[in-house]
């Protein structure tokens, strides 16, 4: 029975009040587990998505230690996994607390790309409301009475999408599919009823970015950094799912920029001198960022993850592809 | 000509009080019960029944304590020796009766054993209390007699029908109304005479097709009864009662505040539908100074839980006989019966994972196996006991042999009550014997049980002295303790399992009266209770109640009632694992029932207004009940991801009002 029937039948009754949500990102916490593997390798790795509570980055060196069915495998990210079974995360936050996780190895064998509409913000918010709708693509959008749908196009089934979107980060609004409506907007529900809306601070003119992780039941996940820009007229590009502005042609693959720790800047660093690269300009002395993988470029979201500290790669220059 | 008198004289009630014949002459003279007086709260009449422990609330007089809502199983509640539940916690409606689980005390209501007690576990018991004579509580240690228990026995009786003419009425509150009724068929006569008396109940917040964000239907209750009566001159009487429960709503099964919209979307419906009707007959006979009673009775309980991939069924039916006997001797009386059960319980699940949100309302659907079963059994007892009557001294020793089919065995069980009156006012008494239940049906199937469970048992024994200070200020106190052995622990995921435990508590109480004008009421109890070394889920180390009520001018009554306890003990969640696989998290238990919910209070308060209208007797009410500081927590709640906790509270301030018409 649920707990709070009488007091439902009384009028009366109480809710549990928690400061955190499984669909915010707030404070340390293990928002992702599962193992990669890339083209060349053996064996896949096992990763985590750890959200450092600070925001798309962190400050200090992750503390892992894997375990692969009770035995040792190693510490950190990116810890190889040749064999099949359960796979055991320690991760320990910089207060010192310990956080468990538990996982099946199994590779996903998919990848996504990302597709963004964008639509009116609708009175009713429910999915079978919002999913009567339908919108443009765009890069970008105007207004903060606009609402962004993403795709994850590619997304296999049984894979289910779920969002993560950082405190005061807006709203993410799920829909099957590996779709979900995002919003500039910190929103008052009632059932699907929009009964009050309040603009994320520092928006319009903003990107916000949420989480989203992909899981199947049987440990095939995978994640990534999506963002979503409100009001900006300026000419983005698109980096996995993140969207960085910069002026280049529609038809880069890539892109170099100084990374810059910047504590007020929203991501938490910037990228400046930027500019378009050719294919055959991006030597590998480009692509030796010690902390990431070696011999490919960068990828932003080994920041969120934590693959990547913030001053491990403060004052390099980075080469991100454009896809 | 004997065989047809036998079964004329074969009367036997359950839930009728089995006061002793006393009419031998060497016996003393039994207590007659006490006159209702209109003013008083609480009332244990006092009575001369033969066990050792007891307490019975009159019906007419429970109506007027404050916070129980006219509910006479939940003044039960505030009974020594009994756990005090809290309000609108999930399982405030659960008795456990010194030291026992809810499901090994029995409950019967006019012989019939009641397949449950509350709506919904929690608000209002199955009984309107118009209807209700009186209830009888034994907490343990109780004679020969009862048996298949090894928590306590709560027998409920219904209003005999009135023979000279009709009366009824009706009530009601901001959640449900009822009337009852009752009226001669046959005057009085030489002949006899007989009667019908009825009452009915039904929720009605659902009235408007009223839903919400979480229920698809909202919560209905409704029960009633019926029962006609006849009273021949020659000493013989027939009864027979009808009565009936249901309860039904649809929600969905996770709060949807906590969902994202397509896990709202993907959130099932489950919808919960549970009816009980039952009919028994009883007939008695009194020849000379020796009486037989005999019940015999049928019930059909139907539960079912239904979501929109899974479904299950439980239909249990079963037929109930008890017949009792008490025959005069020099030395006091025999006494002695047999009484039977035979069950059949149809078990259907299509499920194919567990459902653990339902592990309350759908046990079947939360274990997550599919089962297509039908159990059977007949378990059953025989007993005698001699009530010997020697001076001051009573002794009543007793033996109760116990056979069910399932567990494909018997248990011999020895019992003996003593009393001595030590003076008119001063009264010593101390019980023992061993107690053995039956396993219920379900946990004995071969598909979600372990059908080699055996007997749940207990050695069971008690003292206590009772007095009375001029003849006003009553005064007990009494000491009990009991060993468990087998008894049956249903996790929701798994197969039951057997655990040890023991129990053990001091009871004082004290009442206090001026007729019409002033009654108290103070128990006080001490005690633990535990399972296999850790705290019993209801051990309640202490816990007092106070009820006071004033009648300070005519037609105005003035009720308080206080309640303190012990908070409840829980199993805290020391830390979760994440699962990568379903995005979820695991919580990792603690120690075992390691930690306490915050100590409870709790205060009622009532003003009842009295009116009259030609033959019409009106009251209006108003009740209001305070929970102070941080007592309205009803259970402990984790965030999603088990780092935080908090406990969730129910009301603290509640006004009822409500109202009630007699002609």
């Amino acid at each position: 029975m649920g707990p709070l029937l009488l007091g439902s039948l009384a009028l009366v009754g109480c809710n549990p009040a928690f400061d955190v949500h499984r669909r915010v990102l707030g404070p340390y916490r293990v928002a992702g587990v599962g193992v990669e593997k890339r083209l060349g390798e053996e064996c896949p790795r096992a990763v985590a998505a750890i959200w450092s509570g600070l925001g798309p980055f962190h400050d200090q060196v992750l503390d892992l230690s894997w375990t692969l069915n009770g035995d040792h495998l190693g510490e950190g990210q990116a810890v190889e996994v040749c064999g099949a079974g359960e796979l055991e995360l320690e991760a320990t936050a910089p207060d010192g607390t310990l956080h468990r996780a538990r996982v099946d190895v199994s590779v996903p064998a998919f990848a996504w790309s990302l597709s963004r509409e964008v639509l009116s913000v609708p009175e009713n918010v429910s999915p079978e409301a919002r999913e009567l709708l339908s919108g443009e693509d765009v890069a970008d959008a105007e207004g903060t009475d606009q609402m962004i749908r993403v795709t994850l196009e590619g997304l296999p089934l049984p894979h289910e999408a779920r969002w993560m979107t950082p405190t005061e980060g807006g709203h993410a609004l799920a829909l099957s599919g590996g779709r979900a409506d995002l919003l500039a907007l910190s929103l008052e529900l009632d059932g699907g009823v929009v009964e009050g809306a309040t603009p994320v601070a520092g928006c319009p003119n903003c990107i916000l970015g949420h989480l989203a992780l992909a899981v199947d039941g049987t440990g095939s996940n995978a994640w990534g950094w999506v963002e979503a820009a409100f009001g900006l007229e300026v000419s983005l590009v698109r980096h996995e799912g993140w969207l960085l502005e910069a002026d280049v042609g529609a038809d880069v693959r890539y892109l170099a920029g100084d990374f810059l720790l910047d504590d007020g800047a929203a991501r938490g660093f910037v990228l400046e001198n930027v500019e378009a690269m050719e294919e055959a300009e991006v030597d590998q002395g480009m692509l030796q960022v010690e902390c990431g993988v070696l011999g490919v470029p960068f990828e932003l979201d080994w920041l969120v993850e934590g693959r990547c500290t913030r001053s491990q790669v403060n004052g390099q220059r980075l080469v991100l592809a454009l896809w | 000509m004997v065989i047809a008198f036998l079964l004329f004289w074969s009367v036997s009630d359950a839930a009728t009080l089995q006061e002793e014949d006393a009419s031998s002459a060497d016996a003393p003279e039994e207590d007659a019960p006490e006159e209702a007086a209109p003013l008083e709260i609480v009332v244990e009449a006092r009575r001369d029944l033969p066990h050792a422990s007891w307490q019975v609330l009159d019906a007419e007089r429970i109506s007027d304590t404050p916070g129980t809502h006219g509910d006479p199983f939940r003044l039960v509640q505030a009974l020594p020796g009994v756990a005090m539940t809290r309000e609108y916690a999930p399982r405030a409606g659960a008795l456990s009766i010194r030291g026992a689980n809810p499901g090994d005390s029995r409950f019967f209501l006019d012989g019939v054993e009641l397949p449950y007690l509350f709506h919904f576990h929690q608000y209002a018991s199955v009984l309107h209390t118009g209807l209700l004579e009186e209830l009888a509580v034994f907490p343990s240690t109780f004679g020969a007699e009862y048996g298949d228990a090894v928590g306590g026995v709560v027998a409920a009786r219904s209003k005999a029908p009135e023979w000279e003419r009709s009366q009824g009425g009706v009530s009601g509150n901001l959640l449900m109304g009822g009337a009852w009724g009752a009226a001669p068929l046959s005057r009085k006569s030489s002949a006899g005479s007989s009667g019908i008396s009825g009452s009915a109940r039904r929720s009605f917040a659902d009235l408007g097709g009223k839903t919400t964000d979480w229920y698809t239907a909202w919560p209905v209750f409704w029960d009633y009864l019926v029962r006609t009566q006849g009273a021949l001159k020659n000493g013989f009487g027939v009864s027979m009662t009808l009565l009936g429960a249901g309860d039904s709503y649809g929600r969905y099964l996770s709060q949807p505040d906590a969902l994202d919209p397509v896990e709202e979307d993907q959130n099932p419906p489950f919808v919960l539908d549970r009816a009980f009707h039952g009919v028994s007959m009883h007939l008695d006979a009194t020849v000379g100074s020796a009486s037989v009673r005999m019940a015999l009775a049928g019930v059909v309980d139907e539960w079912s839980g239904t979501l929109p991939e899974a479904s299950s069924v439980r239909n249990e039916r079963y037929t109930w006989f008890r017949q009792t006997w008490i025959l005069p001797t020099d030395w006091g009386t025999w006494a002695g019966g047999v009484d039977a059960k035979a069950q059949s319980l149809v078990r259907q699940a299509a499920v194919s994972r567990p459902w653990l949100e339902l592990g309350e309302e759908a046990p079947l659907l939360a274990r997550g196996l599919p089962v297509d079963e039908t159990l059977n059994r007949t378990k059953g007892g025989v007993w005698l006991e001699p009530r010997m009557y020697v001076g001051a001294w009573r002794l009543q020793p007793g033996v109760r042999v116990h056979g069910d089919t399932s567990v494909k065995g018997f248990v011999v069980d020895p019992r003996v009550t003593t009393r001595w009156n030590i003076r008119e006012d001063l009264r010593f008494k101390a019980a023992a014997g061993r107690y053995s239940q039956s396993p219920v049906l379900d946990a004995l199937s071969p598909t979600t049980g372990d059908s080699g469970l055996g007997f749940v048992q207990s050695e069971q024994a008690a003292l206590g002295l009772e007095g009375a200070v001029a003849q006003r200020w009553e005064l007990g106190a009494e000491v009990w303790g009991k060993q468990l052995h087998d008894v049956v622990v249903e996790p929701i995921d798994a197969a039951p399992v057997a655990a040890e435990g023991n129990a053990w508590g001091l009871e004082l109480t004290s009442r206090y009266r001026i007729r019409d004008l002033f009654f108290s009421y103070l128990s006080l109890t001490v005690g633990r209770a535990t399972r296999d070394g850790a705290p019993f889920e209801y051990d309640q180390p202490y816990a007092a109640s106070m009820v006071a009520s004033w009648h300070p001018v005519p037609r105005w009554k003035l009720g308080a009632r206080y309640r303190f306890a012990a908070g409840l003990p829980y199993t805290p969640v020391e830390e979760a694992v994440y699962n990568g696989n379903t995005d979820t998290w695991e919580p990792l238990l603690g120690e075992e029932m390691s930690e306490r919910l915050p100590d409870y209070h709790k205060l009622d308060l009532r003003v009842e207004r009295l009116a009259e209208w030609r033959r019409v007797s009106m009251s209006a009410y108003l009740e209001a009940w305070w929970i102070p500081g941080d007592g309205n927590v009803v259970y402990p709640a984790w965030s999603y991801d088990y780092q935080q906790e908090v406990g969730v509270s129910g009301p603290a301030l509640v006004p009822l009002v409500g109202g009630e018409a007699r002609f």
